[in-house]
């Protein structure tokens, strides 16, 4: 479903001064699978996303989905992802139904079955009440539904799930968690990046650590448990950004 | 999943439902709201308040105008102000005679002379106690008796430099000395038996009005300004609420990933923009109409009788000049990050448009030349020229569309920029971005960057149109080599250092691949036989009236084709037929059209755009316009452009165009030979039946043969 191979993005900041913000990048999502692209700020989770759905072009390596090129067929990509991030916002004098219905519109669904469908994501997500209320007035975890609703709108077979727990209580965590386990049966695959690795460990199938841009190892839990002799993703974690992570890294990665 | 609709009835409608999602954003807004109703409802209220406080003070100045003037002694202040008294009965008088006092300050009402006494009149005058000091030498007062002989008197008039009344009442009291003077003279002559005519030479002053017995009005100057202002304003605000918005929002990201053209995006924010800007001005201009008749100062600003016409025109206007600040204000803020970065662009451009805005209101420049293509001046020159009855056709055309071309790279240049990769990860840098070249090849142009292209050839083309009739002083051959030279550059050069820029394939983007000898036999028939119909069609276009050139022009054409017979015929086929065929052929339906059309099946549009631009290129002649050419050029223009198409090569087109051309050329060439043979009765006259038979049958079979091979192309395609 979702296949990356070698993607690296090279951020010119000055003449002669490159940062590498990801290097070198490979993996795999199949579908009715839920992926965690784990690491710690700035370790280019936003750009690898970026990179997937065509909105940034990778300095080298390629990434499709269905397979479809995210650099020669941005359209075909983006057509069959919904994307969910912690700086999406809303468009605050619509309505609710109107910004659901205005994102169907974006994605060429018909209006009969947009409206259809706005109401079925409604009631998954508790947004009945209010559809009719302008987004300006809504909490930061009604956002959030609003936000899970629009990325679901076009009925993507792939959802990016950039930090969708960000700021949220635990009550507006659940919604986030039920979804995703709602996404998974019904056979999408999902890619989630969090700083949540506890949520993490419940949510997904596989896992990605990525440090400096780089993927510095990949598994299921038991997997990366066996492979680090870590019990918790947290310890792995913690392992990977202490001081000199870079030998560390290799040392993971040798392992 | 993708749902997308064939049908181009439910892309108008998507488009329509785009543009109706950003107007409700942006109408919402309570800060868009305040600058549509709130500011304009109470600004003009305020200033016309402020205006009829200005105009009642200098009213009551007028009716309280008092001078107060010092004299050395009691006896010279009776003797001169005796004199003078008689002075103003003699203006009155006279003015009386002449019934047009209105606006005199000297008579109606007539100004009061407050006499006082000083023992230095002079230093009175310096020290500002009074207006006007006296000196009178000799020293005392005079009497003029009948029969005495007249006294001969100096008086000195001081003020100070500077002062508000002193001039005035100098001016005044020269008058009134001057009357008297007169009068003394001409009664004294009368008692020596002279009949004399008190005022030999009489003048006398008289207000005109214009031929429409409008008063003057201050529409052609005041109008413009507040249209650019007006429409400037309105556009600012959803023009930074629905770009730079959008990312301070944070739905920037989540739209770009979206799967629509990021031009029908911009072009719905574009339409909104518009349409706000247009009510903002709208508003506005009713409540300043409003105002101003409420106050009674309507007449002031409007002269005597403000027609319906007037308000048509103020709304066409309207529609453009909002068309074009829209777009230029949009592809601005779409750069910007945020509200306050957008902000600081638009200070400047702001002033960089009030000020030629403010030149074009100088009564010497004309709606003429390249005048009409430069931006913000032409749309001021042609608003004042409309109000003044002067704007000439030619020029207003030139003005709208350049202004529409200026509008849509506006909007081409917007979505460029508009959530580029700069804009969504700001550690990129900026405007550098736009002249970076991809670093990726691509097989047909991008279609912002094609109309970019196209809107910088436009006023390049008239710009060159005009210095080329300017150098009717040079030798022919010359004229035709530069010519030939202009065409290179505006056909060739601009679109290939757009490709360039854009890292466009050349075979591809420019259609050059090679072409099939049916398209080339086709490209043949079309190109002999097409000629008679264009000459028939506008010879039907006179005969109903639709012709646009003066006979001055049409002489001028007959000289030029004179002088092309002092040259070699295939020199004259060469630049005037075989280059502009080659050269147009290349932009049009090579870069231009394949820009458009892109990688879609259906062409229609593109192809249709395309010949719609390429007849509106033709329009132009020199500074005039060629009505009759537009047509012609249309239909020429959709048979090229879809053999072009079809045959997937711009070569066949290049050969039916040269060879449209230069028949047409050399029929103009050897004219008087065939007039002599007989083969030509003149210019206005049916081509025989013969002819237009054989072309008909020819065309007819190319026609057919092009619809043929589109349908057996399609029919290839969709079983494949």
């Amino acid at each position: 479903m979702i296949q990356v191979e070698g993607l690296t993005r090279r951020f010119t900041i000055s003449e002669g001064n490159d940062i590498l913000a990801v290097d070198n990048l490979s993996f795999t999502v199949q579908a009715g699978e839920v992926y965690g692209l784990l690491g710690p700020n700035g370790a280019g989770k936003t750009t690898t996303l970026r990179m997937l759905l065509g909105l940034l072009r990778p300095s080298s390596g390629r990434a499709t989905i269905e397979g479809f090129s995210s650099v020669d067929q941005p359209d075909e990509v983006k057509r069959r992802v919904g994307l969910v991030s912690t700086s999406a916002g809303l468009y605050p004098h619509l309505s609710v139904r109107e910004m659901l219905l205005f994102f169907a519109d974006l994605y060429g669904v018909p209006p009969d079955r947009a409206a259809t469908e706005v109401e079925r994501l409604a009631g998954l997500l508790g947004l009945k009440d209010l559809l009719r209320r302008r987004c300006i007035t809504l909490s930061t975890g009604q956002k959030q539904r609003v936000n899970l609703a629009r990325a679901l709108v076009h009925q993507p077979p792939v959802l990016l799930l950039d930090e969708p727990t960000l700021g949220l209580d635990v009550l507006g965590s659940q919604v986030v968690v039920e979804f995703v386990a709602h996404l998974r049966s019904q056979g999408k695959a999902v890619i989630l990046t969090t700083h949540r690795l506890d949520e993490a460990e419940r949510l997904c199938d596989r896992f990605g650590l990525l440090h400096k841009g780089r993927l510095v190892c990949t598994g299921t839990l038991a997997e990366l448990q066996a492979s680090t002799g870590c019990r918790s993703l947290v310890e792995m974690f913690i392992q990977l950004v202490q001081p000199e992570p870079t030998v560390r890294a290799e040392v993971l990665m040798e392992s | 999943m993708s749902h997308q609709s064939p049908d181009w009835r439910a892309g108008l409608a998507r488009l329509g439902r785009l543009i109706r999602k950003e107007l409700a954003e942006s109408l919402r807004d309570r800060r868009t709201l305040a600058t549509l109703l709130l500011m304009p409802v109470l600004l003009y209220p305020l200033l016309a308040l402020a205006f009829q406080q200005a105009l009642l003070y200098s009213k009551v100045e007028k009716a309280q105008r008092v001078y107060r003037i010092a004299f050395a002694s009691e006896a010279e202040a009776t003797s001169l102000t005796a004199y003078w008294s008689l002075g103003r009965k003699l203006l009155q008088g006279r003015h009386a005679i002449n019934a047009s006092s209105g606006g005199n300050p000297f008579i109606e009402p007539a100004p009061q002379l407050v006499v006082l006494l000083a023992t230095d009149p002079i230093a009175a005058v310096r020290d500002g106690q009074v207006d006007v000091g006296v000196r009178v030498t000799p020293p005392g007062g005079f009497r003029i008796e009948p029969g005495k002989q007249l006294p001969q008197i100096n008086v000195e008039l001081a003020y100070r430099s500077g002062s508000t009344y002193g001039p005035e009442a100098v001016r005044y009291l020269e008058v009134l000395t001057g009357d008297t003077n007169t009068w003394v003279v001409a009664s004294r002559l009368q008692s020596w038996g002279e009949r004399l005519e008190a005022q030999p030479c009489r003048i006398s002053a008289r207000e005109v009005t214009d031929e429409s017995g409008k008063q003057a009005s201050l529409v052609p100057v005041l109008v413009p300004l507040i249209l650019i202002l007006m429409t400037m304003t309105g556009a600012v605000y959803p023009a930074i609420d629905l770009t730079a918005g959008e990312r301070e929002r944070g739905t920037l990201e989540i739209l770009i990933a979206a799967p629509i053209p990021r031009l029908s995006v911009l072009l719905a924010k574009y339409v909104a923009v518009w349409v706000v800007a247009m009510l903002t001005a709208l508003v506005n201009l009713v409540s300043m109409t409003t105002t101003l008749l409420a106050t009674g100062l309507a007449s002031v600003v409007f002269g005597a009788n403000p027609s319906i016409l007037l308000v048509l025109e103020v709304l066409a206007l309207l529609v453009l000049f909002a068309a074009f600040f829209s777009a230029v204000v949009l592809s601005l803020t779409s750069f910007a990050r945020s509200f306050k970065e957008a902000q600081a662009y638009l200070i400047p451009l702001m002033l960089v448009c009030l000020t030629p805005g403010m030149l074009a209101l100088l009564p010497d420049l004309q709606l003429n030349g390249w005048l009409a293509v430069v931006p913000v001046i032409n749309l001021a020159l042609l608003a004042r020229q409309v109000f003044d009855g002067t704007a000439p056709l030619g020029g207003a055309i030139a003005v709208v569309v350049s202004t529409l071309l200026y509008s849509l790279a506006g909007v081409a240049l917007a979505a460029r920029l508009f959530g580029t990769e700069a804009v969504l990860s700001s550690d990129q840098s900026g405007w550098s971005d736009l002249f970076r070249r991809p670093t990726r090849t691509r097989s047909a142009a991008d279609p912002s960057a094609a109309l970019l292209c196209l809107a910088l050839m436009f006023p390049t083309y008239f710009i060159l149109n005009g210095i080329l009739a300017q150098l009717s002083g040079l030798d022919l051959f010359i004229r035709l080599l530069i010519a030939a030279t202009a065409q290179v550059v505006l056909f060739a050069g601009f679109p290939l250092v757009s490709a360039w820029l854009g890292r466009v394939e050349w075979v591809a983007g420019f259609r050059l691949h090679a072409a099939r000898p049916w398209a080339w036999l086709l490209a043949g028939l079309l190109g002999v036989s097409l000629w008679p119909f264009v000459h028939e069609l506008i010879l039907v276009q006179n005969a109903i009236g639709l012709s646009s050139l003066s006979p001055a022009v049409r002489e001028r054409i007959q000289s030029v084709l004179a002088g092309w017979r002092q040259l070699s015929p295939l020199l004259v086929l060469g630049v005037l037929a075989l280059a502009p065929a080659v050269l147009e052929e290349l932009f049009f339906r090579g870069y231009l059209l394949r820009a458009l059309a892109g990688n879609s099946g259906s062409p229609g549009k593109a192809i249709l755009g395309t010949a719609i631009l390429f007849a509106v290129f033709h329009l132009l002649v020199t500074d005039s316009l060629a009505i009759e050419r537009l047509l012609p050029s249309l239909l020429l223009g959709l048979v090229l452009g879809q053999l072009a198409w079809t045959s997937g090569s711009v070569w066949p087109g290049m050969l039916l165009h040269a060879l449209h051309n230069g028949i047409v050329i050399l029929l103009g060439y050897y004219q008087p030979q065939l007039l002599e043979g007989g083969w030509l009765r003149d210019e206005q006259t049916h081509l025989p039946a013969w002819l237009l038979g054989s072309a008909a049958v020819l065309a007819a079979v190319g026609l057919a043969s092009l619809w043929w091979a589109e349908r057996s192309r399609t029919r290839a395609i969709s079983e494949s």
